[in-house]
């Protein structure tokens, strides 16, 4: 009997919550492409890096001062999100024109071990000559990703194949401002256009 | 005249373009049809990759995806990148059901056949040929485009 009734209200709390993480995927699909735009997570982020870039050069935020930076992390085996968001930012570089000048996007590998500095140059390059690709040891990655509050972990598809992992990450985009303090973070998915029009109004603005 | 004939030529040309993309390659088995079959171009050190299409199930009955091969990977299956709690996490989807009447759309940042192990790169304007295999409806080649979008 009290087997039952906790198998009731375990199947009651899992429904609710599955309920309620739907509902949630159903508002954010309603929203429009600018109401995405705006989507900013309320927890700040410090946003601080001591990483290598794919010159070699050892790299920190106050390397880029001056100008604003657009951080997201990933890898160079990621399948789906990666190239999609590098593709993304290729063409946000591209419709920012001459304001290009001023933004510094980055891409923070979460997979160090895979992903060193020639990989990551050869990479990052083929999607658009502006993208710096950043690596380091695992601690420098834990430290920056933890600066970020961005959460990865590597995953085995395949127990029989496990050099063949993938890496669960963040797919968030990070505006930075000229002093290296964070101005914006979007969510994956929101539309390349209206992240150029967002991304150009900030760099109006100020 | 020269100028009507340029015009012409321009026009036909327009207008084959743009049928070219209205009657975009279609693909039928069974009571499925596949659609949109295309691979994202990735730099060539990219060790995996995707290939997104659309199959709709006109039929009856529920369709499922049994098997994907293709020369251009070591390994091909059917992923989903999902979000949870932020956190793009890639899962096997190991049953992949086209329901009667519905579409499963294969697109970026959602379901996709990821590409392991890629045997060769996937440059943008080239096609390499993808075996899928369903359950009811049988199997077909596709050719999938590879493309910058």
């Amino acid at each position: 009997m009290i087997f039952r009734a906790l198998f009731l209200v375990g199947l009651m709390t899992l429904t609710a919550y599955v309920g309620y993480k739907g509902w949630k995927m159903y508002e954010f699909n309603q929203l429009t492409s600018q109401e995405r735009a705006n989507i900013l997570v309320a927890t700040p982020i410090e946003g601080k890096y001591s990483l290598t870039d794919h010159n070699g050069q050892r790299v920190t935020e106050q390397t880029y001062s001056g100008r604003h930076t657009l951080i997201f992390f990933g890898y160079t085996w990621c399948p789906d999100v990666c190239p999609t968001l590098l593709t993304d930012i290729a063409f946000i570089m591209d419709e920012l024109g001459e304001a290009s000048d001023k933004v510094v996007p980055l891409f923070i590998s979460v997979d160090p071990e895979r992903d060193t500095v020639s990989v990551l140059k050869e990479y990052v390059g083929e999607f658009h000559p502006g993208i710096v690709g950043l690596t380091g040891s695992l601690d420098d990655v834990a430290a920056a990703a933890k600066s970020f509050r961005v959460g990865y972990g590597k995953v085995v598809m395949d127990p029989a194949d496990p050099e063949d992992y993938s890496m669960s990450h963040s797919a968030d985009l990070f505006l930075m401002g000229p002093d290296g303090k964070p101005v914006k973070q979007y969510r994956f998915g929101v539309d390349a256009e209206a992240l150029v029009k967002d991304i150009q109004a900030v760099l109006t603005d100020g | 005249m020269k100028k009507f004939f340029m015009l012409t030529v321009v026009s036909l040309t327009l207008v084959l373009a743009t049928a070219g993309t209205v009657f975009a390659t279609e693909y039928k088995v069974g009571e499925l049809t596949i659609s949109d079959v295309w691979s994202r171009a990735s730099p060539s050190v990219a060790k995996a990759g995707a290939v997104y299409m659309t199959i709709t199930n006109n039929g009856a009955m529920m369709d499922m995806i049994s098997g994907i091969k293709t020369s251009m990977a070591g390994k091909a299956m059917v992923h989903e990148s999902k979000m949870v709690d932020g956190v793009m996490k890639m899962e096997h989807a190991m049953h992949v059901m086209i329901k009667p009447g519905e579409a499963l759309t294969m697109e970026p940042g959602g379901f996709h056949v990821m590409l392991m192990k890629l045997t060769g790169e996937l440059t943008d304007g080239t096609s390499f040929p993808l075996t899928i295999e369903f359950k009811n409806a049988g199997s077909v080649e596709l050719t999938v485009n590879v493309k910058k979008k």
